[in-house]
């Protein structure tokens, strides 16, 4: 007998099937519970911003800047200033400067007006604002408290007195340095303004449905004096820091308006979002040491021109900012008092070698200079170095990554030129934080009494005589080649198609939430 | 088992608080500090005094040290000193984010890393090799660079899936997957290298011994041997594995929350050391290492389980 | 994540690296690929002023955000600085962070591994919980705690990466040393007094190299992760100078714009990554080759294709099998890999078991038998192969079955126990539940019958209290019970055939004897056939009926026990019987046979036996035949012993 082979089938594997079968169940699980991200929106009316970072207070005393949209939202401001730069009345009627010499201030206020727990608005609410304002606040609005004494005229009018002469007191009450009146009764418990509003404005914090540094829910104030321009059911605000991110957001509807920036604006137009922008922040180099303290070179006014000279501003600005940018060789924004339409300088770098013989560095010298990563200020520096390399002068540039750093090393006076990105203000602010002994961002305290006699003048002068005075100001830096900006980088916003009215000029570069409203169809 | 957790115990506590003095005298050493950042531009000299003294700076380390101290053992973390909430709630808030991130994250890696590991001992051959060099790119590729890709390509470009943030389960459980899918894809993939790779060669280490030839000589199915025997022989290097993926994970999300905008402790880390809130990333620094001990101890039980001898290392 | 490099090592067990592990690796393809590529950006980085195209920091604004062009082959960024250019110089700040990390968890691993395994005791302690504490450290954490301190200064936060990582690396050379200890020529250097910095330097770190080598290259990846990570949040080195992670934080900025960017960048840094990880599994995997390959040992010669001289049984026609036998085996010849291709290891094999009969099949280590029993069940090492012959079973040629067919025999027809039964039984399962498995799958019992039914087996086999036995696990049994719980199991399905390969080897002397009375009364009881494979002929002569001898892969003899012991008629067999211990005179010389066993592979033509046999003659070199100089007693050799020595039946002469 021969002994047979024997055959038998292969079964298959159970755990192969057992595989696929989880892996369809997954997939269908994710299908089925796909829902459109904008159903929720579909029956309120909400509208979704998305902001890169939300201020670490919600009071208004304590917060400025990037701030603003968290407040306009459930504060009003004494004076309110449009999109298009003029300014209105809010909580203040009328306004204006008792005689000359723009030392002495009168408000008078709106009746009627109700806080969210009910007190109403008052002057001596006013006055207990500045008195807060005097102990807490910081910026320009902090500052100008602690040098007022107020006065309250009668329950609506209140009257301040400065030691110092102020030509832009309307522009500090707006909400772009004093954000809001908070409300006499929560002034009593300030310590609770860190994380609710105690405000007259359109909308209220909804604190249970507002997770800190993620979202922000609004909900309309019953309480309201103008009801009928509350255009929300709901307004809520998402952090989100990533450019990218929040563009991606805007795109599938998860956000309806975000603040942009040029790295995205050629997406987001294709994507068929809204855009907005102006010109907003001045970028380039601080020449701050202009006695000559740590780079000798900088002392001679023709070594600043010479650099003045040296950049090709229209190259740079393309090249960064492409058809949204604006050169520009002075600090001031086209449209606001103080810029002049007079170019100084030119794109001319034989003329800036020229410069630089004459005042004995032929060939050339080293600038150590400190930059910071925010807003992208160290991008336009990097650019402006290789343009001074071609004279023959070497950026040497340190870049601190931590903006408290930046300060700190900035302020120390161990380098003689800063990159600096600035959002314009008025030119008598701009001067006291630029130009003055004193100013935050002038380490060197550089003094120049021509200059300090031009800003006293304009500060105490009649509106008719000021725009001259300012042009001058700011003529003069330039000639004097201070600074060497380059570029006014544009403050961008996104909006999808069903947001309407969303405006910004150079008057107001930062858009007020409470301008907009649903587009219609 | 008791003399196991009693061990892990005496180890932790000297960690907790080695990391937690280690943290804040590094926070002290540092050249920008809290005050400075809350003032900022509104820098002035007197501001600056008043203000550290406002939040207790100018005291002696060791002052200080003892009061955070004597208030955290009671549960207190502080309030942190850029918004003035509370460290603990705000803790409590981002948690929950950064647990489902890590969890689903390392189920995720422990399952797939677990089928591919022994389909590869398995098949072997070109599929193994070919398992081996795409599990090892996986632990190649950076989690940032993979989760920014993943973005680009699934929310931006195919519009499937949301690019950024976080729904908690309780609102609403079906927009919590989604929202974690993309996270969580781009997380999961070094894990899973590591876990295929483990159980790859546990497995065929497994599948060698001599208890296998035995059991297969006498009868006992191959789908038997492998899944209840070599599996559970091979497990415990497999367990070591899922709990170091866990660990390893916390580092991960500080990156990948940055990228999908997700509120959990790791953009609350990176957030208080730029703000130099020092109350927050102390609170941060011990959760992460409670975090990692909880972690230790649930492997070490689970060697317990799994092991009779209970091997100690 | 520095720690997850643990996961992707051997455990830290011994292992027995050889110095040139290095260069064993990099006989795998990956591995040199890997190395070159390294090679490559170490030089690149280096030589970066000689081999990038531009300034990595000059800017060209007319061509910002290019993609790949001629003039940027790897495309522009956003101020139009040259991509390519910026990923050799980023090659040198991230490469050079790498090697920082690396140095500091090499010097602080390996010398505290050093310490904790050689010197033990306290140092060991204290090393122990230091590396626990760090281990347990937030390394993301800690990171940016660091970099708050220092600023942006990325020596300091490398070191602090090489600090965390220093504990993995620790562990595994601890284990190493722990087991290199342990040998003998390190007690010996410590017994000639040479002082324990210096042993340790010269002799046991060259010996952990391997280990460390492999840990070394993935901590390299991780390190590597570490330093971009950092580069991406934007600590560490600050712009302009161009790093790794620094580019793909560039590029996540202008995604909308210029997608490209995230290619190079990413890639660059996983493609490094990679390398370091191929590079770490080809020294492991090389490490872990020399310990798997075991009993086989290496040869040094390159594979000599070996069916040579070998013959089947019989010259001409083969012997067909025996239809009477259980089991009968014909010219089974069986292969083993060698690292270079295979050896023959088991030449043309025969045998017949007949129903109800015990077998031996006796000899020497190395010879093949164990080969031949799993061979019988299929069940060879991975890599081997059986190339000829037929094993037929009551009918059916097992050689043939697929694994779906064997799931018919395995257990239920032939069985088969193993020496070291302790290592037979799974250490992480009752024995009891392991019974049960066997017995749910071989009856159709379920429930508690399957219980009932593995009490009754372990009953069987005698031993005292079977439920106590059922709770306990592996390692809790001595090592005759474990071997009685092995019978158990393999008697699960009640097999026809039981293959016993050294059952009694690992066991004293007492339970010896205890096990083999209870093998021969099981196979009474059962009716079934037992194969007895052993190299202890006072083992086959207690049960066997039979036996067959066999050498270097051969059989050389076979016929009943009795007639073996008394007319051993080989030349091997006589030599084997004469240097049995009991056959010794006193006061003389213990007799052996000269020379020592081929290995596989290097087997003379011919005759195995032939170099080291007294009868060997020219015709030796050709293919033996089988033939069978008495009824029942086969052998393979042309010459006969007894004729030889002139009937004599003694023991063969002593050869010098």
């Amino acid at each position: 007998m021969v002994c047979r082979p024997v055959f038998a089938q292969r079964s298959r594997s159970n755990k192969a099937r057992l595989v696929v079968l989880l892996a369809v169940a997954a997939l269908l699980s994710v299908a089925c519970s796909a829902k459109s991200a904008q159903d929720s929106a579909a029956s309120t009316r909400t509208l979704t911003i998305g902001l890169p970072a939300a201020p670490p207070s919600l009071d208004p005393a304590k917060t400025t800047g990037n701030g603003q949209p968290f407040m306009n939202l459930a504060y009003d401001p004494l004076i309110y200033r449009a999109p298009d730069g003029q300014l209105k009345p809010r909580l203040a009627e009328s306004w204006g400067y008792v005689g000359t010499g723009n030392t002495v201030f009168e408000l008078h206020l709106r009746s009627g007006v109700h806080f969210t727990d009910g007190s109403a608005l008052t002057a001596d609410v006013v006055k207990a604002n500045f008195d807060y304002l005097r102990k807490v606040g910081v910026g320009t609005a902090g500052k100008v408290a602690r040098d007022a004494t107020v006065q309250v005229i009668d329950p609506l009018t209140v009257r301040l007195t400065l030691t110092t002469a102020n030509p832009d007191l309307p522009t500090i009450f707006s909400q772009d340095t004093m954000p809001g009146v908070i409300s006499g009764d929560a002034l009593a418990n300030p310590d609770q303004l860190a994380s609710q509003t105690r405000g007259s404005g359109p909308y209220v914090l909804d604190t249970a449905t507002t997770v800190a540094n993620d979202h922000y829910t609004y909900t309309p104030n019953p309480q309201f004096w103008d009801k009928p321009s509350i255009h929300y059911d709901k307004v809520i605000i998402k952090v989100i820091p990533n450019p990218n991110t929040a563009l991606a957001a805007a795109k599938t509807g998860q956000v309806d308006v975000i603040a942009g920036s040029y790295t995205t604006v050629n997406a987001a137009k294709s994507a068929g979002l809204t855009i907005a922008y102006t010109p907003f922040t001045f970028m380039g180099l601080v020449l701050a040491d202009r006695s000559g303290t740590v780079v000798p070179a900088l002392r001679d006014v023709r070594v600043r021109q010479a650099l003045n000279y040296a950049v090709d501003r229209q190259k740079i600005t393309r090249g960064l900012f492409g058809d949204y940018g604006t050169p520009t060789e002075q600090i001031q924004l086209p449209g606001r008092s103080g810029y002049s339409d007079r170019a100084v300088y030119s794109y001319d770098p034989d003329k800036a070698r020229h410069l630089l013989a004459e005042a004995g560095y032929a060939n050339g010298f080293t600038l150590p200079a400190l930059t910071t990563s925010t807003a992208n200020s160290n991008l336009v520096v990097q650019a402006i170095a290789d343009d001074l390399k071609q004279i023959g002068v070497t950026l040497d540039v340190t870049n601190d990554a931590d903006t408290a750093k930046y300060q700190q090393d900035m302020r120390s006076k161990k380098w003689g030129a800063f990159g600096i990105a600035f959002g314009s203000l008025t030119t008598h602010l701009m001067a006291q934080v630029l130009l003055l002994p004193g100013g935050f961002y002038n380490p060197f305290d550089s003094n120049d009494p021509e200059l300090t006699a031009l800003y006293q003048r304009a500060a105490a002068a009649a509106p008719e005589q000021r725009a001259q005075l300012d042009q001058q100001v700011i003529s003069h830096v330039v000639e004097q080649g201070w600074f060497l900006t380059v570029t006014f980088s544009p403050s961008f916003y996104y909006a999808r198609s069903s947001v309407g009215n969303l405006t910004v000029s150079p008057g107001e570069p930062v858009a007020n939430p409470i301008e907009w409203h649903p587009a219609q169809p | 088992m008791r003399a196991l957790i009693l061990r892990r115990l005496l180890i932790s506590i000297p960690l907790v608080v080695v990391v937690s003095w280690l943290t804040f005298l590094l926070q002290q050493l540092a050249p920008g500090d809290t005050a400075r950042a809350i003032l900022g531009e509104h820098y002035t000299p007197e501001a600056y005094a008043q203000l550290r003294h406002q939040l207790g700076l100018d005291q002696p380390l060791l002052v200080q040290y003892g009061h955070w101290l004597a208030h955290a053992v009671r549960g207190d973390l502080g309030v942190s000193s850029i918004t003035g909430l509370d460290v603990g709630a705000e803790i409590g808030t981002r948690l929950g984010v950064t647990l489902s991130l890590i969890i689903a994250t390392t189920v995720v890696a422990a399952v797939l890393g677990i089928a591919l590991g022994t389909l590869s001992a398995v098949r072997g051959g070109a599929v193994g090799r070919a398992v081996d060099v795409l599990s090892l790119a996986g632990f190649a590729l950076p989690s940032f660079w993979l989760a920014l890709v993943l973005v680009t390509l699934f929310a931006v470009v195919l519009r499937l899936l949301p690019a950024t943030g976080y729904t908690p389960f309780a609102e609403s459980p079906g927009d919590w997957l989604r929202g974690l899918i993309l996270p969580v894809a781009a997380l999961a993939v070094h894990g899973l290298a590591a876990v295929a790779k483990q159980t790859r060669n546990g497995l065929l280490d497994a599948l060698g011994r001599d208890f296998v030839l035995s059991l297969r000589a006498n009868g006992a199915s191959e789908l038997s041997i492998l899944l209840r025997h070599a599996l559970r022989n091979a497990a415990i290097p497999v367990v070591t594995v899922i709990g170091l993926v866990f660990v390893s994970l916390l580092n991960g999300t500080v990156l990948v929350e940055a990228v999908f905008a997700m509120p959990g402790l790791g953009g609350l880390a990176v957030q208080s050391t730029t703000q130099h809130d020092l109350p927050a990333i102390q609170a941060v620094a011990i959760t992460f290492t409670l975090i990692v001990v909880a972690v230790n101890l649930l492997v070490d039980l689970a060697y317990g389980w799994l092991n009779p001898k209970v091997r100690v290392r | 994540m520095t720690t997850l490099t643990d996961a992707l090592s051997a455990p830290a067990a011994a292992t027995d690296a050889r110095t040139r592990v290095w260069l064993r690796a990099m006989r795998r393809p990956l591995a040199v690929i890997s190395a070159g590529y390294l090679a490559l950006m170490i030089l690149a980085a280096i030589a970066a002023p000689l081999v990038a195209p531009y300034d990595p920091i000059a800017t060209d604004l007319n061509h910002v955000l290019s993609g790949p062009t001629a003039l940027h082959p790897l495309g522009t960024d956003m101020l139009g600085r040259d991509v390519l250019s910026r990923v050799i110089y980023g090659g040198r700040i991230t490469l050079t962070g790498v090697a920082e990390a690396v140095l500091t968890a090499l010097f602080l691993g390996v010398s505290a591994g050093l310490l904790a395994g050689f010197i033990g005791g306290w140092a060991d302690r204290v090393i122990s919980w230091v590396t626990d504490i760090v281990m347990a450290i937030p390394v993301i954490v800690t990171l940016l705690v660091v970099l708050a301190v220092v600023g942006s200064n990325e020596t300091a936060a490398m070191i602090a990466v090489g600090i965390l990582g220093f504990p993995s690396l620790a562990r595994v050379v601890r284990g190493a040393t722990l087991a290199v200890r342990q040998e003998l020529y390190i007690t010996a250097a410590r017994a000639f007094g040479l002082p324990n910095r210096s042993i340790m330097v010269r002799h046991v770190l060259p010996r952990v190299s391997g280990p460390i080598i492999v840990q070394t290259s993935l901590f390299a990846g991780g390190a590597l992760l570490a330093e971009t990570g950092l580069g991406y949040l934007g600590l560490g080195v600050q712009a302009p100078t161009p790093t790794w992670g620094g580019l793909v934080a560039d590029a996540s900025t202008v995604i909308d714009q210029q997608p490209w960017l995230l290619v190079p960048s990413g890639l660059v840094i996983g493609l490094t990554v990679l390398a370091f990880g191929l590079l770490g599994d080809a020294s492991r995997d090389t490490t872990a080759e020399q310990r798997a390959r075991g009993p086989v040992r290496h040869s040094s010669k390159r594979l000599v294709h070996r069916t040579s001289g070998s013959a089947p049984d019989t010259i001409g026609a083969p012997r067909p099998p025996d239809p009477s036998a259980q089991l009968s085996v014909r010219d089974l010849t069986i292969a083993l890999p060698n690292g270079a291709g295979l050896t023959t290891a088991v030449d043309h094999l025969s045998l017949d078991i007949f129903p109800g009969e015990t077998v031996g099949l006796l000899g020497e280590s190395g010879c093949g038998k164990s080969l031949t029993g799993r061979g019988i069940l299929g069940l060879l090492p991975p890599g081997s192969q059986a190339r000829s012959g037929r094993v037929c079973f009551d009918g059916t040629d097992l050689a043939a079955l697929n694994r779906t067919a064997w799931r018919r025999f395995r257990g239920s027809r032939i069985a088969l126990i193993s020496q070291d039964p302790m290592n037979c039984l799974d250490p992480t399962f009752t024995v009891g539940r392991q019974l049960d498995e066997l017995v749910r799958r071989h009856t159709g019992l379920s429930g508690r019958a399957v219980r009932a039914r593995t009490l009754e087996l372990l009953a069987d086999v005698k031993l005292p209290d079977p439920e106590q036995v059922a709770q306990r696990h592996p390692h809790q049994l001595s090592g005759g019970m474990a071997q009685r719980v092995l019978i158990a199991s393999a008697l699960a399905g009640t097999p026809e055939l039981l293959i016993a390969d050294e059952p009694t080897t690992a066991l004293d002397v007492t339970v010896q004897a205890e096990i083999l009375r209870l093998l021969r009364d099981l196979q009474r009881t059962n009716g079934m056939s037992l194969l007895l494979i052993s190299h202890d002929w006072g083992v086959v002569a207690e049960v066997c009926d039979r036996a067959y001898v066999m050498y270097a892969g051969q059989i050389v003899e076979s016929a009943t026990v009795t007639e073996l012991f008394a007319t051993p008629r080989h030349p091997y067999t006589a030599g084997l019987l004469g240097a049995l211990p009991r056959r010794g005179q006193p006061r003389q010389p213990l007799a052996t046979i000269g020379g020592a066993v081929p290995e596989p592979g290097s087997w003379p033509a011919g005759c195995h036996f032939r170099p080291r046999c007294p009868l060997a003659s020219p015709e030796c070199v050709e293919a033996i035949p089988v033939v069978e100089p008495a009824p029942g007693h086969h052998m393979r050799c042309i010459h006969d012993l007894t004729r030889a020595q002139g009937g004599s039946d003694d023991h063969a002469e002593i050869r010098a």
